[in-house]
């Protein structure tokens, strides 16, 4: 192969490199400039001079951080709590419970917002509660991120959390150490980088959204609420530019720390760990059972409380059930034609996403030509984690409608959407795909070669078919994340191709509070769909592998 | 003083079980199971894997609690204690460190927390010297060896100052080369501190080379416990005679008191311990007890073989070889020096001593 000087491999190893250049550095490197530069004169930092002397933008700064800490104050331990209870205590119904706890992954993050004003907003139903206080501003931003970040965390801490080694329980027992030191002394350090994770990805997750601050946030303004209106309320795309910029650097570091820290803690895990089966504790049992079944309720309460507002004819005075506020086009132009073309883009997304992402992590771990090449891909594909989608969203704009890129006919399409959603949500994928490939004996290639096969058959033949269930997770992941997210396309939608997220925002920006709820709740209902139908192909999937197993060893 | 002396002193065992069974479900894990530790030996649990020996020391340290019997230690009945209440250090196959904290802290964990912190210091300090890793408290688990690693366990199990030192498997985590050198330092460790022991293993070889009492497990039961010398000499049946060493059968009839017949026909003089005539029997001898080209015939039996394959194994060469007359296929361990000039396919006599013949029932395995 090497003899020939150009190999297959090579060739495809520079396409994937030239694709991600297009669609990641360039455009960042025309939002950089854009924030450093003034017309006619090269070079500036007035931009970041002229952002910092304004006092209104310098408190979204503010604001950004405070918003950013106190939800991981309030979500890890939250969280923590949470995965607890699901991996370490003796709990009824755990399967449901997760369900339910990761039920709001599947909805945009501004609906748990628009509940809260719908519960505790001026005719909120339980606004006597707050007695007189108000939930527009910090507090309901926060609480709708709290929200909204929760499973995230979840699922980083119930990893963390499942991979004990009982023998150090043991161990510690006949050591005569009780619950409490068995508590801070295993089970703390060893879900430690866990912890980290957790926080850095909150972190990043909340200081990045724009629902939840554009729905209930009222005068609290953040960075993602400052690129909003300067880029489509004033036009300022140097201002916006600089304001993206301020918000990629704190989320792109937190991001880089995550991913050490998710590194360093796949190292520590040890092969001979046993895995530990909890045994009943009454007081711990009943700890958890109030956190997790409580979170579960609150979770219920929030899809059920949407629902019910789309359903009704005025919440929550005339409580008469009505399906009016499904007539979507009276409120927004598109009509039902959002939820059509969100889900289309969606599933587009899925397949394309997935396939690019599978061949993506294939080249770049189980091929052995144009290692530079590879290596370049392999690094690019971990930057998308670290960039806001509204940083990616902007910078599109800057770089795509430039009449001087020979690319500008993307603007305006549906395949600009395409490959923003795909860039975006790409490096989580990657990362799952590389261990699926990776955890395949590496000598199959060398095996193929010598039956006189090229190595890129093992990709068809055996990779693919073992890694069908890593594949469908991906899938299922770019497709949940391309129906909710605002961000990425807020800046992108092209006016005929308007997106349910977008709608829902749009519709309760203008006081359409129904409609955005019934709308929002189409996106949960094709989400859940898609995934429960995700599941059941994982689950004949494994049943087909069991039954081939077992009439393989009759 | 030696272990072997203590054991002649003080015949009272320090751990009694008694006839203790443990079900997991619908398997039976130990069915009626009897085990005396004496104070001071080195004893070791060996069986297949499976046997139930690892769940026989859970059951002793708490891990596990019993369906139906007792356990006594130190005259105390500790069947219904907790675990950290028995007693019992305990060190894991994988040594289960703790990997968050440094060799000193993994040790001061099982020292009681009621004692000052100079004392506990003190303690520390005296147990990684016993165990030779005086100066290596400030390392991680992740920065020792092995067989460093399984001494830090054996400290941290050391220091609450148990009465009984239970150790799971310690050596397999080992590689080979490395657990012949480990398992002499654990032999000597033992005997330095005297601290009674138990070990659970599934290697034959290892449980005849470290202990002074050996209980021998399969399928739940202890089949037959000893010193390792009287297990080896005499084994109480096929099962012991085959895992302990290796051994070879003939199978036979009881003809005569003191006498069986070859299915080839030779008649063998041995003790048959008031067998009745008729009665199938297998006949035992080890390898390295078949006497190659006899000179003197008259205290054995002599029988014809074919050597069919022969193994170089350094000082021995252990030849197989069919009986001529019934296709039995015997081992024998000669001198390689005199193994060299027999060849395959060679025709040779063989002296089966009578002292050296096992008896056992025919066909248990």
């Amino acid at each position: 192969m090497g003899r020939r000087g150009i190999s297959l491999v090579g060739v495809l190893a520079l396409a994937f490199c030239v694709a991600a250049v297009l669609a990641l550095l360039l455009p960042l490197a025309v939002l950089i400039l854009q924030s450093v530069s003034a017309p006619g004169s090269g070079l500036t930092v007035d931009h970041y001079v002229s952002y910092f002397a304004t006092p209104g933008l310098l408190r979204a700064l503010e604001n950004t951080a405070l918003l950013g800490i106190a939800t991981v104050a309030f979500v890890v331990p939250l969280a923590f709590s949470f995965a607890y209870g699901m991996e370490r205590a003796v709990l009824p119904g755990k399967e449901g419970l997760s369900f339910i706890a990761a039920a709001p992954l599947l909805v945009p993050s501004l609906l748990p917002a628009m509940v809260l004003i719908y519960l505790f907003g001026h005719q909120g139903l339980l606004a006597p509660m707050l007695q007189g206080a108000d939930i527009y501003g910090f507090p309901g931003v926060l609480a709708a991120e709290v929200i909204a970040t929760l499973p995230h965390a979840v699922i980083i801490l119930k990893t963390a959390l499942r991979t004990a080694d009982a023998r150090l329980y043991e161990q510690a027992t006949l050591l005569g150490a009780g619950s409490w030191r068995k508590f801070y002394t295993i089970t703390l350090p060893s879900a430690r980088h866990g912890l980290i994770s957790a926080v850095l990805v909150v972190f990043a997750l909340t200081i990045t959204d724009i629902g939840a601050p554009k729905v209930i946030g009222g005068g609290f303004d953040v960075l993602a609420i400052t690129i909003y209106k300067q880029v489509l309320g004033q036009q300022n795309f140097q201002l916006g530019s600089v304001a993206a910029i301020l918000l990629m650097v704190p989320s792109a570091f937190a991001i880089v720390l995550e991913r050490a820290a998710a590194k360093r803690h796949t190292a520590s895990l040890s092969a001979r760990a046993r895995s530990l089966v909890p045994r009943p504790h009454p007081v711990r049992d009943r700890l958890a059972a109030v956190v997790c079944y409580g979170t579960a309720v609150l979770v219920l309460v929030m899809l059920t409380v949407c629902q019910l507002v789309a359903l009704v004819r005025l919440w929550p005075y005339d409580l008469s059930l009505t399906l009016d506020y499904y007539d979507f086009g009276r409120y927004d132009g598109s009509g039902w034609g959002a939820v059509i073309n969100s889900t289309l883009l969606a599933a587009i997304s899925a397949l394309v996403g997935t396939a690019f992402v599978f061949a993506g992590a294939h080249l770049s771990e189980r091929t052995k030509e144009a290692p530079w090449l590879r290596g370049l891909f392999s690094r690019l594909a971990l930057l998308p984690a670290a960039i806001p989608g509204l940083a990616l969203g902007l910078s599109y704009v800057l770089f795509f409608d430039s009449p001087l890129n020979p690319l500008h006919v993307l603007y305006g399409s549906v395949g600009l959407l395409l490959i923003a959603n795909i860039t975006h949500y790409y490096t989580v994928p990657h990362l799952s795909a590389v261990g699926a490939v990776k955890a395949i004996d590496g000598e199959l290639e060398a095996v193929a070669q010598s039956l006189g096969r090229s190595p890129l058959s093992v990709l068809g033949m055996v990779v693919a078919p073992m890694s069908v269930s890593v594949l469908v997770e991906i899938a299922l992941y770019f497709f949940v994340n391309a129906m909710t997210t605002v961000s990425v396309v807020m800046f992108l939608y092209p006016p005929g191709f308007k997106l349910a997220s977008v709608a829902v925002l749009n519709m309760d920006d203008a006081g359409d509070l129904a409609p955005a709820a019934a709308m929002g709740m189409m996106i949960f209902y094709v989400n859940f769909v898609v995934r429960i139908a995700g599941q059941a192909v994982l689950a004949s999937g494994r049943r087909l592998v069991r039954h081939r197993m077992k009439t393989a060893v009759a | 003083m030696t272990a072997m002396n203590v054991i002649d002193a003080d015949f009272s065992p320090l751990l009694r079980v008694s006839r203790i069974s443990k079900r997991f479900g619908r398997t039976s894990a130990l069915a009626d199971v009897d085990l005396d530790v004496p104070r001071g030996s080195f004893t070791c649990l060996v069986g297949p894997s499976g046997c139930g020996k690892t769940t026989l020391l859970r059951c002793i340290c708490g891990l596990e609690t019993v369906d139906t019997g007792r356990i006594v230690c130190a005259g105390r009945d500790i069947t219904d204690l907790s675990p950290s209440a028995r007693q019992m250090g305990l060190v894991f196959q994988s040594y289960a460190l703790f990997p968050n904290l440094n060799v000193t802290r993994n040790v001061a964990y099982g020292v009681p927390r009621t004692l000052g912190r100079r004392e506990i210091e003190r303690k520390v300090d005296a147990l990684l010297e016993a165990v030779g890793l005086s100066g290596y408290g400030a390392r991680r688990p992740e920065e020792l060896s092995g067989g460093q690693q399984q001494r830090v366990a054996i400290a941290r199990a050391l220091a609450p100052e148990p009465s009984l030192l239970l150790l799971d498997e310690p050596l397999s985590a080992l590689d080979a080369q490395l657990r012949l050198q480990v398992r002499a330092e654990l032999q000597s460790l033992q005997k330095r501190l005297g601290v009674t022991t138990v070990m659970v293993t599934h290697d034959q070889a290892e449980a005849l080379a470290v202990a002074d009492r050996i209980a021998v497990m399969k399928e739940g039961l202890v089949v037959q416990a000893g010193s390792p010398f009287d297990l080896y000499y005499r084994p109480a049946d096929r099962f012991v005679a085959g895992f302990l060493g290796r051994m070879n059968f003939l199978s036979a009839k009881a003809q005569a008191p003191g006498c069986v017949q070859l299915a080839s026909g030779e008649a063998v003089g041995v003790d048959t311990e008031g067998l009745a005539a008729g009665v199938a029997v297998d006949l035992g001898i080890r390898p390295e007890d078949v006497v190659l080209s006899p000179e003197a015939a008259n205290d054995g039996t002599c029988l014809g073989l074919r050597v069919l394959r022969r193994e170089f194994v350094g000082a021995m060469m252990r030849l197989e070889a069919v009986h001529v007359g019934c296709d039995a296929v015997l081992a024998l361990d000669v001198p390689a020096r005199l193994g060299r000039t027999i060849g395959e396919g060679a025709e040779i006599e063989v002296l089966l001593p009578a002292a050296r013949l096992h008896v056992f029932p025919a066909g248990q395995v």
